[in-house]
């Protein structure tokens, strides 16, 4: 990575007598065509089947050339990667592109520290449609000026998956597409003696992030925090206090288990053991889901309410943000890798491998075309990510990790009989709106105002 | 005359130590002046800017119910994990004392637990607590509900505090064996023959003769609660349910480093080290009343 911030070192082009001469010679002639190559280091945060697959990509691009090379490098988890890329950033020792996860996109856009991905392939002269992106991913990663500052990579979403098994043991023939319905099916399982009806690890990705937007209500509001810092938080009234007061009483009546109350502890696992008959996960927890041997398992969209509409899902995952501080050769490494991801047969080879979303109409078309050759929650997920045709209004607001803390802390104190539920979301709206208050200050200062 | 040595030079030896002096001044000052200059900021995390707030950290820190949630954590863990790990290190070592069969094996095992890193504990105790299939899950089969460390707060503490403790036990153990050992035999034999039991005789003549072995290790205990128990945390209950195992320490790295909040969490590093510093000059006061006897 450092060689090629000082590109242009002199050669040596005298060849003196004697063997050792010659061999350096040789060495040297054969390293020309590599110095003029690119070469640079891509960071994600993947294990299992995705760290498979970013291996696969990463091998995939340098076989299918030879002018440049890419170096994929895993840091840690999403948080670890966060913190190293900022650490490396402030001792000029980035790597060029790094995967960071959906929360960190504000922080990214605020950072000074990257090169919009529309304007770095622009420069390299690759025509993108943009607007072939699906309208929700489009419109939790664009900026102010519908531009994309980041790759949409790896998205996921939420959806409810089912062991069908065991919903026909207790007389079950629809699967729920409401939440009446989800009730009605939890309460059918649990006479008929399922101990764990449906699990839960009460994460507020799901909870309250996923929930309220497919419902078409904002966590805060400027549509969502996407018209600047100025946002206030919303989600203490209205739909998310009644769907999490509508969750306490499925958690008294042990219709809803949460995750640390189950065998393993963790919320996939208690399904794929077959201790739990349905649950709330991510897509890309199809591979670990499909491995365990559970013979028949559907996946649907999240619930709605049966008053509701439903809108388009909130976009999970990571996108890919590539670093200043390099020159033109390394761009251009790092924009043939971009455009190699783009590329139809990658977004499925990724869909197919590991539970992860395509991220244009035209994938997401094909796929739907040919679902039986795809996972069960990738149809699933593309039905919820593009359920409406207007852009999906994820929410973008600052300190939002420390928000989810705080969401959860709440929550577990409501569900321990601390408080009422009303409470709970009450004094994290106020946490949060204080956070947001304090990230709109240490943003407010003269410069580098929201990058572009 | 002059029996120390003496180096010629004056700038010698300082050059013999600039290694190490580096190293502090690196990893340990640096660090600290930064945590202390950004604390008065608001800090962008890229460092493409940042703002002179005074002491509105600290004012926001002080008027938050948070930081005092957080405060009592730090205390109730401390002072729990503290007299558990003390006691207990004392129990055994007291009892290797008496007359037992393979106290040489006996006092190698009980130093291996130091051995074990705070997230290999936390990851084993995650199996040994859960409500289903641990170590009191008979409990919930006879009153339902009654063992649930993920929602009930102080179950989740007790575990922490056993936990942490485990991971006390064996300096203490190292500290308290030596000083038994260094209690004159003939002594201990005196009050023998005048028919002092054995607890007669930990009683009136071993606990007060070790007594600055064990200030030593509450203060070693101590210090290492508050600064050390945060790899425990992270792995067994990332400071929930509700808040009611955040210590202070946990606290500074979630904020930090998963929340980004590097002037908050700076502030709150600020705090502790007010603490520490509070709790180093308590012992060193001590210390120096207790000089003549250790």
């Amino acid at each position: 990575m450092k060689n090629h911030r000082h590109h242009g070192r002199p050669r040596s082009r005298s060849t003196p007598p004697g063997l050792i001469s010659l061999i350096l010679g040789l060495l040297l002639l054969l390293a020309i065509p590599r110095a003029q190559a690119a070469s640079f280091e891509f960071w994600s945060s993947h294990a299992g089947a995705m760290a498979q697959a970013v291996r696969q990509l990463c091998a995939g691009f340098n076989a299918a050339q030879q002018q440049h090379q890419v170096r994929c490098v895993v840091p840690g988890t999403y948080e670890q990667t966060m913190q190293k890329t900022i650490a490396t950033y402030r001792a000029a020792q980035q790597p060029a592109l790094v995967e960071i996860y959906d929360v960190g996109t504000l922080d990214m856009m605020l950072s000074g520290a990257i090169v919009p991905v529309h304007q770095l392939m622009a420069d390299h002269g690759y025509r993108v449609d943009w607007h072939d992106y699906l309208p929700a991913i489009r419109g939790y990663y664009t900026d102010a000026q519908g531009q994309f500052d980041s790759l949409p990579f790896n998205v996921s979403t939420a959806v409810l998956y089912l062991n069908t098994d065991k919903l026909r043991q207790a007389g079950i023939r629809t699967l729920p597409a409401t939440w009446r319905e989800l009730e009605q099916t939890a309460r059918q399982l649990r006479a008929a003696g399922q101990t764990c009806p449906l699990v839960s690890d009460f994460n507020p990705w799901i909870l309250l992030e996923q929930v309220s937007t497919i419902e078409g209500a904002p966590l805060a509001d400027h549509d969502n925090g996407h018209q600047g810092l100025a946002a206030h938080y919303l989600f203490d009234q209205g739909l998310h206090l009644r769907f999490m007061q509508q969750l306490q009483r499925w958690h008294q009546q042990h219709l809803l288990v949460e995750a640390a109350a189950t065998r393993t502890g963790r919320h996939t696992l208690a399904f794929t053991t077959g201790e739990c008959a349905m649950l709330f996960d991510s897509t890309s927890a199809w591979h670990a889901i499909a491995r365990s041997g559970l013979p028949h398992v559907a996946v649907r969209p999240l619930p709605i309410h049966a008053d509701g509409q439903r809108h388009n899902s909130v976009p999970g995952g990571a996108s890919l943000w590539v670093m200043k501080g390099f020159d033109r050769q390394v761009y251009a490494a790092v924009a043939a890798f971009i455009a190699y991801l783009q590329q139809p047969q990658n977004q499925r080879l990724l869909a197919r491998q590991t539970g992860y979303l395509p991220v244009t109409r035209q994938v997401a078309a094909q796929i739907m075309d040919d679902p039986d050759h795809y996972p069960a929650a990738v149809v699933a997920g593309i039905h919820s990510l593009d359920a409406a045709s207007q852009p999906g209004v994820g929410p973008r607001l600052g300190f939002f990790p420390q928000l989810r803390l705080a969401w959860t802390e709440q929550v577990q104190m409501a569900l321990s009989g601390q408080q009422d539920m009303a409470q709970a979301l009450s004094r994290a709206r106020q946490r949060g709106d204080a956070l947001l208050q304090r990230f709109r200050l240490t943003y407010a200062g003269p410069d580098p105002a929201p990058s572009r | 005359m002059d029996a120390r040595p003496a180096f010629p030079a004056r700038w010698f030896p300082l050059l013999l130590a600039t290694p190490q002096m580096l190293i502090v001044f690196l990893f340990f000052l640096w660090p600290a002046v930064k945590a202390i200059a950004w604390s008065f900021y608001l800090v962008r995390p890229f460092g493409n800017g940042s703002r002179f707030v005074g002491l509105d950290n600290y004012l926001r820190i002080l008027t938050d119910d948070s930081f005092y949630a957080s405060l009592r954590a730090t205390l109730v863990f401390t002072a729990g994990s503290t007299l558990l790990a003390v006691t207990i290190a004392l129990a055994l070592a007291a009892c290797l004392e008496l007359d037992v069969r393979a106290k040489r094996l006996l006092r190698s095992i009980f130093i291996w637990p130091y051995a074990v890193a705070g997230v290999v504990v936390g990851i084993v105790l995650k199996v040994l607590i859960n409500p289903v299939t641990g170590l009191l899950a008979f409990l919930n089969q006879l009153w339902p509900g009654v063992w649930a460390p993920h929602l009930i707060g102080t179950q989740a503490m007790l575990a922490l505090i056993a936990a942490f403790a485990w991971t006390q036990v064996p300096l203490n153990f190292i500290l308290f064996s030596a000083a038994l050992q260094r209690i004159p035999v003939d002594l201990m034999g005196a009050a023998a023959i005048d028919g002092a039991g054995p607890w007669r005789r930990f009683i009136d003549i071993q606990l007060p003769m070790i007594a600055p072995a064990l200030l030593l290790a509450g203060v070693i205990n101590v210090i290492e609660a508050f600064t050390h128990g945060f790899g425990l945390v992270d792995a067994l209950t990332q400071g929930g349910p509700g808040r009611s195992t955040a210590i202070l320490a946990y606290q500074i790295y979630s904020d930090g480093f998963i929340g980004l909040d590097l002037s908050g969490s700076s502030a709150l590093s600020v705090v502790l080290m007010l603490f520490i510093v509070a709790l180093t000059l308590l012992q060193l006061r001590f210390f120096r009343q207790g000089e003549g006897r250790w």
